[in-house]
C-alpha cells in the first residue's frame, strides 16, 4: 500500500509528488508517475515529527531532504507507533473531550494552589537563603536612595527621639532580640505621612507625624514597631521580593503569548497577586504584634488604637481600590485586636 | 505618489507573478484541546512544559497555514527553547535581584540592557526567521547591531526631543530595517515605505484620540466642579475608565495597523520570486479586536484558542500573495543552526519586536 506524498529536495525549495512506501525497517520512495524507485531510507536514519493535531506529517531524511505526507495517513500512523508512540499519546490526549472537561476543572485549581502554595513556599525557602550581612547591605543601599528621594531630617526633638528610642530597645530586650541588629531611624516625610516601615536587615524607619499622632498614646507606638519588627524576624522583605520575582516569570510565561490589550490584564494579574501576598504577610505581622503585646503584658487595645488612629488619616477609601491595595482593611485588622482582647 | 506609482511600473519584477492560494487551515475546537493540556502541564511541571507548549502551539499556526498548496513548518525543538527559556529566568530574576539591593546598580545593568537591546532584537529576529520554513527552505533575518543601535534606540530616543515629530519617520526606518533585512533562502524581502504615509497615519491617530478623548470628558463631567456623574456613580469612574481606554485603544490601534501594514504589503516584494498585497480595514479590525476582547472577558479566557483562529483567518483572508512560475529555484543558504536564547531573553525583557 502506498501513499502519496510532496519530497522537497535538500538546499532548494524544489518540490515533486511522489509515492511512499513502508517495508519492514526502511521506506522507499517512488516517482509519482513513473514508479521509478528514487530512494531508499532505513528508519534509524529519519526523524518524524510529533503528532499535533491534523497536520501534515513531516519526516526528515538526514541529508536535509524532507517528505511531507497527509496526517491522517495509515503510514505515518505505523512509523509513529514504531518511532514516536509518546507522541502519539498526547496527540490524543489532546483530542479526547472528556480529558478537556477535566482540564478545564484542574486548570484553575492548580493555578490556585500554584499562587498560594507553591509560590509562596518557594518563596520562602529562597529568602532564607540571604545572608544577614547582605540585608544589612541592601538596607544602607535602601535607606540611602530613601534619604535623597523620599525622607528628610527628623524635627523630632531629642527628647521625643530618646522616648521612643528607649520604647524601642526595651521592646528588643524583652524579645530578647540581638540589639546591634537593629536600628531604629526618625525621618520627616510628606509622601509616607504618618506610617512606619522596616527594611530586611532590620533597619526600620519611623516619620515624624506618626510620632507626634501617638504622642499621648506611647502603647500605640510599640504596637507598631512590634509590627515592623515582625516583618524583619519573619524575613518578609525578602520573601516578597522572591514572591515578586516568581509570579513576573510566572505571567510571562503562561500569558506571555497574549498579545497587546490582554497584556494588560495579565500585569493587573499580577498586582492582584502580588497584592494578596502582602495582605498576607501583613496580617501575619498584626498576628505577631498582638501576640507579642500579651506576651509583654501590654493589651492588644494598643494595637486597636495605633490602627484607629491611623485609619482617621486615610477615610476616603475606595471600596473598589480594596483589591489594590497592599494592606488589609483597618476594620478587619481592628476586630482582630479586639477579639484578642477578651 | 505620482512618483511612487511610476517607481513602481520601472521596477515591475522581470518575470510576471501569479496570484497563489492562500489558506488557514486550523480550527478553532481543535486548537482548544492543544491548549488547555498546554497549560495544564505547563502549570503541573512548574513552567517546564511552556518550552513544549511554545513549540506545539508555533506548529500548529504554522502547519496550518498554507500557501499555494505548501504550509509553513516551525522547526525549534522543545529543548531548544528550554535552554534558552532557562538561561533568560536567571538573567531576568538576577536582574530583578540586583535592581532591588541596590538601585544604582540595578540601573548599571539597565543601561548594559539598553545597549545591548539592539543586538537582542536582531538575533530575536533571527531566530524567528530560521525557525520558519517553506518548502523546505528557511527565512532569515540578516540585521546588524550599529543599523539597529541607529533605529530602535538613536532615532526613537532624537524624536521625544523633538516633540515626537520624529516619531513616525522613526517607526517607518524601524518597519523598513525589520522587512529589508528579511531573507527567504537566498532571496531578499525589499520594501520601499512611504514617509508621508506614516505622517499621514500617525497625524489621524492622533486627532482620533484627542477627539475621543474629548468626548469622553464631555460626558463624565470634570468631577470638582461637581457636573456630570454623581458621587456615588464616582466610584466606578476607575472601571469605566480603564474600559473606555481599552475600547478606545482597540480602536486607534486598529486604525495605524491597518494603514501601515497594507502599506508595508503592497510596497514590499521579493524580486523574481513574490509580491504581496493586504488589505485591512479599520472597522472591520476594530470589530474583530472589540469582539474579541469581549469574548476573552466573557469565557474568562477559555475563547482563547478560538480568537487565535479567528485572527488567523482574518489575516489570511485579507492577505494576498503572487508568485512567479518557477519558484523552485530559492537556495537554502543558511548553513549553521542558531540558538533561542536571545529570543528567550529578548522576550522576558520585553523587547520583542514585530511588524504592525
Amino acid at each position: 500500500m502506498q501513499s502519496a506524498a510532496i519530497y522537497y529536495l535538500a538546499g532548494s525549495s524544489q518540490a515533486r509528488p511522489v509515492n511512499v512506501l513502508l517495508r519492514d525497517n526502511e521506506i522507499s520512495l517512488f516517482c509519482a508517475d513513473s514508479q521509478q524507485v528514487i530512494t531508499k531510507v532505513m528508519l534509524d536514519e529519519l526523524s518524524i515529527c510529533a503528532a499535533l493535531g491534523n497536520l501534515p506529517c513531516e519526516i526528515k531524511l538526514a541529508n536535509g531532504e524532507l517528505i511531507v505526507l497527509p496526517g491522517d495517513d495509515q503510514l505515518v500512523n505505523k512509523l509513529r507507533k514504531q518511532l514516536n508512540p509518546a507522541s502519539l499519546f498526547l496527540a490524543n490526549l489532546e483530542k479526547n473531550k472528556v480529558f478537556w472537561l477535566i482540564a478545564i476543572i484542574l486548570v484553575p485549581l492548580c493555578f490556585y494552589s500554584l499562587v498560594n502554595y507553591v509560590i509562596p513556599a518557594a518563596a520562602s525557602s529562597v529568602a532564607g537563603q540571604v545572608s544577614q550581612p547582605m540585608k544589612a547591605e541592601i538596607d544602607e543601599h535602601a535607606i540611602g536612595l530613601y534619604d535623597e528621594v523620599m525622607l528628610e531630617h527628623t524635627s523630632l526633638s531629642l527628647t521625643e527621639q530618646a522616648v521612643i528610642e528607649r520604647q524601642w530597645l526595651d521592646l528588643l530586650q524583652a524579645l530578647d532580640l540581638d540589639v546591634n541588629q537593629y536600628q531604629l531611624l526618625f525621618r520627616a516625610s510628606e509622601a509616607f505621612g504618618a506610617n512606619a516601615f522596616a527594611l530586611p536587615g532590620g533597619t526600620v524607619v519611623v516619620t515624624d507625624q506618626l510620632v507626634q499622632l501617638f504622642t499621648d498614646n506611647p502603647e500605640a507606638i510599640s504596637a507598631i514597631l512590634l509590627h515592623e519588627l515582625a516583618h524583619v524576624e519573619y524575613n518578609h522583605s525578602m520573601q516578597i521580593l522572591a514572591e515578586s520575582v516568581g509570579t513576573t516569570i510566572l505571567m510571562t510565561y503562561f500569558f506571555g503569548d497574549l498579545d497587546g490589550i490582554v497584556e494588560l490584564f495579565s500585569g493587573t494579574a499580577v498586582t492582584l497577586v502580588q497584592n494578596n501576598y502582602s495582605r498576607d504577610l501583613e496580617s501575619e505581622a498584626d498576628d505577631y504584634a498582638i501576640a507579642k503585646l500579651k506576651l509583654l503584658g501590654q493589651s492588644p487595645q494598643a494595637f486597636v488604637d495605633a490602627m484607629q488612629g491611623l485609619s482617621e488619616q486615610g477615610k476616603d477609601y475606595n471600596k473598589l481600590l480594596k483589591y489594590f491595595s497592599t494592606h488589609p482593611e483597618f476594620q478587619q485588622r481592628i476586630n482582630k485586636a479586639s477579639q484578642a482582647i477578651e | 505618489m505620482e512618483t511612487s506609482e511610476q517607481n513602481a511600473v520601472e521596477q515591475q519584477p522581470s518575470q510576471t507573478t501569479q496570484p497563489v492560494s492562500f489558506n488557514f487551515n486550523g480550527k478553532a475546537g481543535e486548537f482548544f484541546g492543544i491548549w488547555i493540556v498546554n497549560i495544564l502541564l505547563s502549570i503541573v511541571t512548574l513552567g517546564i512544559y511552556t518550552a513544549w507548549a511554545k513549540v506545539r502551539t508555533n506548529r500548529y499556526f504554522y502547519g496550518n497555514t498554507e500557501l499555494d498548496q505548501h504550509s509553513f513548518s516551525y522547526l525549534a525543538t522543545p529543548l531548544q527553547i528550554l535552554k534558552g527559556r532557562i538561561i533568560a529566568v536567571i538573567l531576568f530574576g538576577g536582574y530583578y535581584i540586583v535592581s532591588i539591593i541596590s538601585p544604582v546598580a540595578g540601573l548599571a545593568v539597565m543601561a548594559c540592557l539598553l545597549i545591548a537591546m539592539p543586538w537582542l532584537i536582531c538575533a530575536s529576529l533571527r531566530f524567528k526567521m530560521r525557525m520558519t520554513s517553506y518548502r523546505n527552505v528557511r527565512f532569515d533575518f540578516t540585521g546588524k547591531y550599529g543599523e539597529a543601535l541607529l533605529n530602535f534606540l538613536v532615532f526613537p530616543i532624537i524624536s521625544v526631543f523633538t516633540l515626537y515629530l520624529l516619531f513616525p519617520y522613526a517607526l517607518k526606518r524601524i518597519d523598513q530595517f525589520i522587512v529589508n533585512n528579511t531573507r527567504y533562502g537566498n532571496k531578499q524581502f525589499k520594501a520601499e515605505l512611504c514617509t508621508t504615509t506614516y505622517y499621514m497615519t500617525s497625524l489621524v491617530t492622533a486627532v482620533m484620540f484627542g477627539i475621543i478623548i474629548g468626548i469622553f470628558f464631555a460626558v463624565v463631567g470634570n468631577p470638582e466642579e461637581g457636573t456630570g456623574l454623581a458621587g456615588s456613580e464616582m466610584q466606578w469612574l476607575p472601571l469605566l475608565m480603564f474600559a473606555v481606554y481599552l475600547l478606545v485603544l482597540s480602536f486607534i490601534q486598529a486604525f495605524y495597523v491597518a494603514q501601515i501594514r497594507n502599506h508595508i504589503f503592497e510596497s514590499t516584494e521579493i524580486n523574481d520570486l513574490a509580491r504581496f498585497n493586504s488589505s485591512y480595514d479599520f472597522l472591520s479590525l476594530a470589530y474583530l479586536q472589540v469582539t474579541n476582547m469581549l469574548a476573552l472577558l466573557c469565557s474568562l479566557g477559555l475563547a482563547y484558542p478560538w480568537v487565535k483562529v479567528r485572527q488567523m483567518n482574518y489575516m489570511v483572508a485579507k492577505t494576498s500573495v503572487e508568485l512567479v512560475d518557477n519558484k523552485d529555484q530559492v537556495l537554502d543558504t543558511i548553513g549553521e543552526q542558531s540558538s533561542a536564547i536571545s529570543e528567550e531573553v529578548a522576550n522576558v525583557f520585553d523587547v520583542d519586536v514585530g511588524l504592525a
